[in-house]
C-alpha cells in the first residue's frame, strides 16, 4: 500500500478526521510520566512523549469494569449482560505497547473468548508511532518488539524530521486517510526512516538476552536471587521488594484480575465486576480458611519474574515486551534485566 | 457468541445433610435444553454464583442421573450463603470446567483412591464410574481419612462401596469418639498403607485432599515403589474465572482451572512446596 | 417485615471524625435507615436506647481506666463489635503521646494534672474481642457502607488489605517516590481511600494503617536512600500506626540494625 507524509504542524487534519468516527485517546504530557487521555484538540496531544504510567491496556482491560448486572425478584434471579460498544482510537501508541496488545489478543481468545476484551479491541483503531527516542529503562530491541513496528497497526507514523511518514496497515487505516489530500511519501522519506532506526538502535541503555530464558528461569527455582529480591535486597543495588504490585499494574502484558459482586442498598440488585489484581499482593493466592499458596514475598516476586520471562502459565502471551515501565516505577529499584542477567550467570 | 462469564440459573432440587457444616446439593438448570445437553467427567468442577456474595469453584461430587451434584462445606461467603438455602431456591452455575480423572488411562489397572476430608467429593464420581464399568478396571481400593468420623461425608455410600466386587475400603480418622457407628481406624491416611492391598505394579493412584496430606501420601507411595507418573492428584487454588483468564490459579506452567484440577504428579511436583 | 438490626455508635479517645464521616453519608442516609435502626448515637440523637445492639461501631482508642470498663460493657451488650477507624484499631494519632513518659505528656497539656487519670492510648482490641475493623482516619464512606451491607447479607465485606499503590496506579499516577523523591507511605499503607493524596501530588501519610504483610523495613531504607533523616522516618511510622506490630520496628527506630 502506498505511504503518505504529513507535516507535523498539520497533524490536526488527521486528528479531526479521526474525531469524526472515534473517541480519540493519546499521550497528553511530554516525558516519561505521560498518560493516555482523551484528546479533543491538537494542543492536548504530545507525540513527543517517551513513555506513559499506565499502558494502553487500560482501554481494553480497564482497571475496573462491570461484567453484568443482576436482579432478584420474587426469589428469582435475572442477569443482564453489559457489552462495551464504544468506538475508540488510540493515537501515538509505541511499538512495545502494540506488541503487548497482540499478546493480549492471543491470551483473551482461544478455548474461551473474553468478549469484553474482544469487543473493545474490535471497536478500536490503532495509530502507532515508531520510537525515535528510547526511555532510559526500555529494552524492546532485545525482545524484537521495537523500536520500530511492522505489524498490529491500522496506521503507523514515523517521525522523519519536519514530517511524519504515514504507513497504512489495514483497510481501516486506508479509509481513515482517504480524501485527506496528503502528499505521497518519497524514497527519501523511507531512507530517513531507515537512518533513524539505525540511530535509535544505538541509543538503548538496557538489554535482556531472552534465548533459553524461560528454561533458565525454570531450572533456577531454588536460586538465591529470589530470597534476595524478596527479603535481602542487593540485586544490582535493589532494596527488598515492597509487594506493592506497581510493576504488575504498569505492565502492558499483565492480565490478572479479580471478580467480585457489588450489591446496592436495596439488597435486591447489583453488579458483578472485575478489577485488575496482582500476583504481588498477599490476597492473590489466598483460599478459603486462610490458606495461601504464595504467602512469602520471595515466592510472589519469583512468580512474576517467571511470568515475564515466559515461564508461567501465560507463556509468551504474558511475557515481557521491554517497555521498561516496571523498572521506572519500582520504588525498590528492582530491575528485570538485572534479574535475567543474574539467572544467566547461575 | 456466548459470554463465558455469565452464569446460568439452576434450581436446588434436593439437599442431603452430610455433616454439621456440609451439605450435598442436587441441582438442575432452569433451561431444559442446557440440562439435557449437560455432560461431565468425574473430577471436573463448576463455578457457583450466589449473587451478592460472588463466585466459587466447587467440584462435581457425583456423575449419576441427570443432575448436577455438589458437596459444599461452609468455609466462606459463597458457601455460607449456599448452606442457608432451601430446596427450590435458585443459584447461578456455569461449567463444567477442567480436566477430570484419567479414567481412560486407568482402564485395566488396579485403582488406588486416597482421599482426605472434603477430598472424597471429586473422587466419588470416579468410584461411581468404576462401579458402573466394573469389568474395565482391576482391583479398587479406597482409603478415606478425615479429622473425625463425624466429619466424613457420604457415610451412606460406605456400605455400597464395600459391596463393590474386588474392592477394599479403609476409613481412618485422627480422633475417634467412642460411639462411632462404623468401622474406622485411628491415624492419618498414610497409616493405612502397610495394610494396603494395591501394589505399585499395574496400578494408578487418584489422590485428593489437603495439599500437605497429598504430599505426604505421594512421598510414602514413592517409598513402596510407586512412580510419580502413576500418581494423579487434584489441586485446590483460588479461582475467579474457571477458564484460564484471571490468573489466580497458576502453578508453574499450568492453570489449575484449565489444565487441571487433576494433574499428573510429575508435572507439578517442582511447583508445590516441598515437605 | 424482618426486624431491622440495631446499631449503636460510641466514641472514646479520638476526634469524632469517624462519626462525622458516617453523618456525611447524607445522600444515602435515609436508605440506610430503611435497613437499620440507630438506637444509640449521642452525637446526633436525644433519646438513646442502652439495651442491646446487633452492631456497635466504636470510634476512638482507650486511654483511661473508666474507658476500659465502658468498652467491656459495650462488648457484653453487642453481637458484632466494629473497631471504627484507626484510633479504635490501634490508637492512631493520639497514640503518638505513648512515645514520651505519661507525666511529661500530661504536663504539656494540663496546668493541673491532679484530676487526670490517663494511660497509654491503645486500640479497643487490647481489652475486648473485636469482630471487624474499619481502617482509616477516617474510614472512607464506601468502606462503611460495604461493611454494613455485608453484615446484612452475612458475607465477608470486601475491604481492601492491599497497598495504596494499587489504587494509585489505577488512577494513572506516576510514583511519587521514584519520580519526585517524596517519602510516600503508599507501599505499606492499606488501600481504601482511593489514593486521594498521591492523586493530588501529596505523599501518602499512611492514614489507613498498615496493609497486609507490609515490608516496612524496606520502605524505611528507601526513604533513607532518597535523603530523609532517621528521625523523619521514625515520625512517619509513628504517626498513624506506631503501636501496630507491622510498624513497630520502624517506629522504634530499630530497622537500621
Amino acid at each position: 500500500m502506498k505511504a503518505l507524509i504529513i507535516e507535523k504542524n498539520s497533524m490536526n487534519i488527521l486528528l479531526e478526521r479521526f474525531l469524526e468516527e472515534y473517541r480519540v485517546f493519546g499521550p497528553t504530557k511530554p516525558g516519561s510520566d505521560s498518560t493516555f487521555d482523551e484528546i479533543k484538540s491538537i494542543e492536548q496531544l504530545h507525540l513527543d512523549y517517551i513513555s506513559t504510567v499506565l499502558p494502553p491496556k487500560k482501554f481494553f482491560l480497564p482497571p475496573n469494569e462491570t461484567l453484568f448486572s443482576f436482579n432478584i425478584k420474587n426469589g428469582k434471579f435475572t442477569t443482564k449482560e453489559i457489552r462495551p460498544d464504544e468506538k475508540i482510537l488510540i493515537l501515538g501508541i509505541h511499538p512495545c505497547d502494540v506488541h503487548a496488545l497482540l499478546k493480549l489478543d492471543k491470551f483473551f481468545s482461544g478455548d474461551f473468548n473474553d468478549l469484553y476484551y474482544q469487543n473493545r479491541r474490535k471497536n478500536s483503531a490503532i495509530i502507532a508511532l515508531n520510537c525515535v527516542e528510547p526511555s532510559e529503562h526500555s529494552f524492546c530491541r532485545s525482545l524484537g518488539t521495537g523500536p520500530f513496528l511492522n505489524e498490529g497497526y491500522d496506521i503507523l507514523l514515523t517521525d522523519v524530521g519536519t514530517n511524519y511518514l504515514i504507513e497504512i496497515g489495514t483497510s481501516t487505516g486506508k479509509r481513515l486517510v482517504k480524501g485527506l489530500n496528503l502528499t505521497n511519501a518519497s524514497e527519501e522519506d523511507f531512507h530517513e526512516k531507515e537512518r533513524r532506526l539505525k540511530l535509535m538502535e544505538k541509543k538503548f541503555k538496557k538489554s535482556m538476552n531472552i534465548s533459553w530464558l524461560p528454561k533458565i528461569a525454570r531450572e533456577n527455582l531454588d536460586h538465591d536471587i529470589w530470597f534476595d529480591l524478596g527479603e535481602r535486597g542487593g540485586v544490582a543495588g535493589s532494596f527488598p521488594c515492597l509487594s506493592c504490585g506497581s510493576c504488575t499494574f504498569v505492565c502492558p502484558t499483565c492480565y490478572c484480575y479479580e471478580v467480585y459482586d457489588a450489591v446496592d442498598l436495596s439488597l435486591k440488585s447489583g453488579t458483578r465486576n472485575r478489577e485488575l489484581d496482582s500476583c504481588q499482593l498477599l490476597e492473590y493466592a489466598e483460599v478459603a480458611l486462610g490458606g495461601n499458596f504464595r504467602r512469602d514475598r520471595k515466592d510472589r516476586i519469583h512468580h512474576w519474574m517467571l511470568c515475564k520471562f515466559g515461564a508461567a502459565a501465560g507463556g509468551k502471551n504474558s511475557s515481557c515486551v521491554g517497555c521498561g515501565r516496571c523498572i521506572r516505577v519500582c520504588p525498590s529499584k528492582i530491575d528485570i534485566t538485572e534479574v535475567a542477567k543474574a539467572l544467566r550467570r547461575g | 457468541m456466548i459470554n463465558a462469564y455469565l452464569p446460568n440459573l439452576a434450581i436446588i432440587k434436593k439437599i442431603i445433610r452430610e455433616t454439621h457444616n456440609t451439605n450435598t446439593y442436587m441441582l438442575e438448570f432452569f433451561d431444559k435444553q442446557l440440562q439435557t445437553s449437560f455432560s461431565c467427567t468425574p473430577g471436573q468442577f463448576m463455578m457457583y454464583s450466589v449473587f451478592g456474595a460472588g463466585e466459587s469453584a466447587i467440584s462435581l461430587s457425583d456423575i449419576n442421573n441427570n443432575d448436577i451434584t455438589a458437596t459444599i462445606r461452609n468455609v466462606g461467603s459463597v458457601t455460607n450463603t449456599i448452606l442457608n438455602m432451601k430446596e427450590g431456591d435458585s443459584i447461578g452455575i456455569r461449567g463444567p470446567y477442567g480436566t477430570g480423572w484419567p479414567l481412560d488411562k486407568a482402564k485395566g489397572k488396579n485403582v488406588l483412591i486416597i482421599a482426605g476430608g472434603m477430598g472424597i467429593a471429586p473422587l466419588r464420581g470416579a468410584i461411581t464410574h468404576i462401579k458402573n464399568q466394573r469389568n474395565n478396571f482391576g482391583h479398587l481400593e479406597i482409603i478415606y481419612g478425615a479429622r473425625t468420623p463425624g466429619d466424613m461425608i457420604f457415610k451412606y455410600e460406605f456400605e455400597k462401596w464395600r459391596q463393590i466386587k474386588n474392592s477394599r475400603l479403609d476409613l481412618t480418622a485422627d480422633t475417634i469418639p467412642a460411639n462411632t457407628p462404623f468401622e474406622c481406624k485411628a491415624g492419618l491416611v498414610t497409616s493405612c498403607f502397610p495394610s494396603m492391598k494395591t501394589q505399585h505394579k499395574n496400578a494408578i493412584v487418584l489422590l485428593c485432599g489437603p495439599e500437605i496430606m497429598m504430599r505426604y501420601a505421594a512421598k510414602c507411595l514413592e517409598t513402596i515403589g510407586f512412580k510419580d507418573d502413576q500418581i494423579y492428584l487434584s489441586l485446590e487454588r483460588r479461582m475467579k474465572c474457571g477458564i484460564g483468564k484471571c490468573g489466580h490459579c497458576q502453578i508453574g506452567l499450568k492453570y489449575v482451572c484449565k489444565d487441571g484440577p487433576v494433574f499428573n504428579y510429575t508435572d507439578i511436583k517442582p511447583f508445590i512446596h516441598p515437605l | 417485615m424482618v426486624k431491622k438490626p440495631k446499631i449503636a455508635i460510641f466514641k472514646f479517645t479520638g476526634c469524632a471524625g469517624c462519626q462525622l464521616e458516617l453523618l456525611h453519608l447524607e445522600d444515602i442516609f435515609l436508605d440506610l435507615l430503611e435497613l437499620f435502626d440507630i438506637n444509640y448515637w449521642v452525637m446526633v440523637k436525644r433519646d438513646n436506647d442502652e439495651k442491646e445492639w446487633d452492631i456497635s461501631l466504636v470510634e476512638g482508642g482507650i486511654s483511661t481506666p473508666k474507658e476500659i470498663e465502658e468498652i467491656k460493657q459495650i462488648r457484653k451488650k453487642t453481637k458484632f463489635l466494629v473497631a471504627f477507624g484507626d484510633c479504635a484499631i490501634g490508637g492512631c494519632i493520639p497514640s503518638i503521646r505513648n512515645w514520651i513518659p505519661q507525666m511529661e505528656a500530661e504536663n504539656q497539656v494540663y496546668p493541673d494534672t491532679s484530676t487526670i487519670h490517663s494511660m497509654k492510648v491503645l486500640g479497643i482490641g487490647e481489652y475486648v474481642k473485636v469482630d471487624a475493623i474499619l481502617k482509616g482516619c477516617p474510614p472512607h464512606r464506601e468502606t462503611i457502607v460495604e461493611l454494613l451491607k455485608s453484615a446484612l447479607l452475612k458475607i465477608r465485606p470486601r475491604l481492601k488489605q492491599h497497598p495504596v499503590c494499587v489504587e494509585c496506579k489505577f488512577r494513572d499516577n506516576a510514583c511519587l517516590i521514584t519520580s519526585k523523591k517524596m517519602a510516600c507511605m503508599g507501599p505499606v499503607t492499606s488501600a481504601g481511600c482511593g489514593a486521594i493524596c498521591p492523586s493530588l501530588g501529596r505523599e501518602c501519610e499512611g492514614c489507613f494503617g498498615p496493609m497486609s504483610n507490609p515490608n516496612a523495613s524496606a520502605l524505611a531504607s528507601i526513604f533513607k536512600d532518597i535523603g530523609f533523616s532517621e528521625d523523619d522516618i521514625k515520625r512517619k511510622f509513628r504517626k498513624y500506626a506506631g503501636m501496630s506490630s507491622e510498624f513497630q520496628k520502624e517506629a522504634l527506630h530499630e530497622w537500621k540494625k
